[in-house]
């Protein structure tokens, strides 16, 4: 999972990243310490009952900025500065939801042969 | 909606893993595949291709002949290079023969899906206005003396079309195979349009010597022919829209804050990006926008000012922590980041 994430989360003032499961399990980060990210205070199985029906969604808020994706049957959650591109963010999200979605299941042609 | 990325290569296998390794992307772009660089031409032809995928070595038609006439024929449609002969010269051929991403084989779909998002979403970049009247906003482009590709897709039919400015001047049009005056004439002839800008222009060839005025003048007394209405000068047209514009200084920008300026603000400082709809106040959004600003707080990011909600339906909706909600709709090509952060902005001030 840190293979999947790691392009995102290089890019300039992203902050962290966070993957919820449908039953509002955190599935990304495992580990138990998060830095500013506290999960574990959010009621998620509530929090998720609001995102339901949500493509995906986007929170300017006094600190920092939240961007929201529905990744299959999971949410991608994903804290920027101030100063972030949200684009490059939305574009990072773009390429890693196939990976996240194929991540359980085999490989499949990924890599082109030399001509 | 899904853009058509058209991949040529001669190799079959190539092709076959190329199109299912990005069927994983499809949300994004769909791939259709020709084996040869003449077989692509026909493919550019009849299918709406918004970027093209070429190898260069192929046996009938090579990469940088197929690029050539692409530039030549399709000059809005951007082209990315692959190859196994990865050579500095070979880069240097490909950026000068007007490819705008090259590729080195072997690679990851990954690579090539990433090149191919990153194109497209470039494409975007210059904005999107929608439903209005080319003309008014082609005059702009004339007297602002940009250099942008603009294309442009009739409403009702969903006809596309490509008009090339340097420098405000008006170069070449391209709708369909017609090229010239004669797709300019038939662009301009169409009274809805949703207009994309994209800063550069392919090509310096003039193929359109007549100026903007003319063209668009022709184009409506062509129209009136077939319509038998009474013409409706450029210019006059250009003067009611100037008239139409609010201005936001002095007391107008004191008001600011005030709920009914809402609209006018944001349409002064988006114009037709704003892709606004509607606004309102409505308490179903309450509980939704405290569980938000419940879930901001809780991962300290400070208090909630504004949240953007997109559930694929017709309109996106911005809302803003209000008794009630304000809910403020917007087409999902609505310039998204730029809102926000106008309304942020707004936030902090009221």
């Amino acid at each position: 999972m840190d293979k999947i994430f790691k392009e995102l989360l290089a890019v300039n003032e992203v902050r962290g990243v966070l993957l919820i499961a449908s039953n509002g399990k955190v599935r990304y980060p495992k580990s138990g310490h998060l830095g500013s990210l506290l999960p574990g205070s959010v009621d998620w199985p509530a929090m998720l009952g609001f995102l339901a029906g949500i493509h995906e969604a986007e929170f300017l808020c006094e600190h920092l900025r939240i961007y929201v994706r529905k990744a299959e049957d999971d949410w991608l959650l994903v804290l920027m500065g101030p100063k972030a591109s949200p684009a490059m963010v939305r574009l990072n999200c773009d390429i890693l939801l196939p990976l996240l979605k194929e991540r359980n299941g085999t490989k499949g042609l990924l890599r082109l042969f030399k001509r | 909606m899904s853009k058509l990325v058209l991949i040529v290569d001669d190799d079959p296998v190539v092709l076959n893993s190329l199109k299912q390794g990005l069927q994983r992307y499809r949300e994004t772009f769909s791939a259709v595949t020709a084996d040869g660089g003449k077989k692509g031409l026909k493919q550019l032809r009849v299918k709406p291709v918004s970027l093209v995928v070429t190898d260069l070595k192929m046996p009938d038609m090579d990469g940088f002949d197929l690029l050539g006439r692409v530039m030549e024929s399709y000059p809005d449609i951007p082209v990315i290079i692959m190859t196994g002969y990865d050579t500095p010269e070979m880069k240097r051929l490909a950026k000068q023969g007007g490819a705008v991403g090259y590729i080195a084989k072997p690679f990851l779909v990954e690579e090539l899906a990433r090149k191919i998002i990153t194109v497209l979403r470039k494409e975007s970049e210059g904005g999107t206005l929608h439903g209005v009247s080319s003309g008014i906003f082609l005059q702009l482009i004339e007297m602002e003396e940009r250099t942008c590709t603009i294309r442009l897709k009739e409403t009702r039919r969903g006809q596309k079309g490509a008009l090339f400015f340097k420098d405000g001047e008006l170069l070449d049009a391209r709708f369909g195979n017609l090229h010239g005056v004669e797709a300019a004439y038939e662009i301009f002839s169409w009274d809805e349009v949703s207009i994309s800008i994209q800063n550069g222009c392919p090509g310096n060839n003039r193929k359109i010597e007549e100026d903007l005025q003319a063209v668009l003048l022709e184009a409506m007394r062509r129209k009136d022919e077939l319509s038998g209405e009474s013409p409706m000068s450029a210019s006059e047209e250009a003067g009611t829209d100037a008239e139409a514009e609010p201005d936001f200084s002095g007391e107008e920008a004191a008001r600011w804050g005030a709920e009914p300026d809402l609209r006018n603000r944001i349409e002064f400082e988006l114009g037709g990006r704003a892709g606004l709809q509607e606004i309102y106040g409505d308490e179903k959004w309450d509980g939704y926008v405290a569980a938000f600003d419940e879930l901001a707080r809780a991962l300290g990011a400070g208090k909630l000012k504004v949240a953007f909600v997109d559930k694929e339906e017709q309109h996106c909706k911005v809302l803003l922590p209000h008794v009630p909600t304000t809910v403020i709709e917007v087409t999902p090509r609505c310039s998204r980041d730029r809102l926000i952060e106008i309304l942020g902005r707004r936030s902090s001030r009221t």
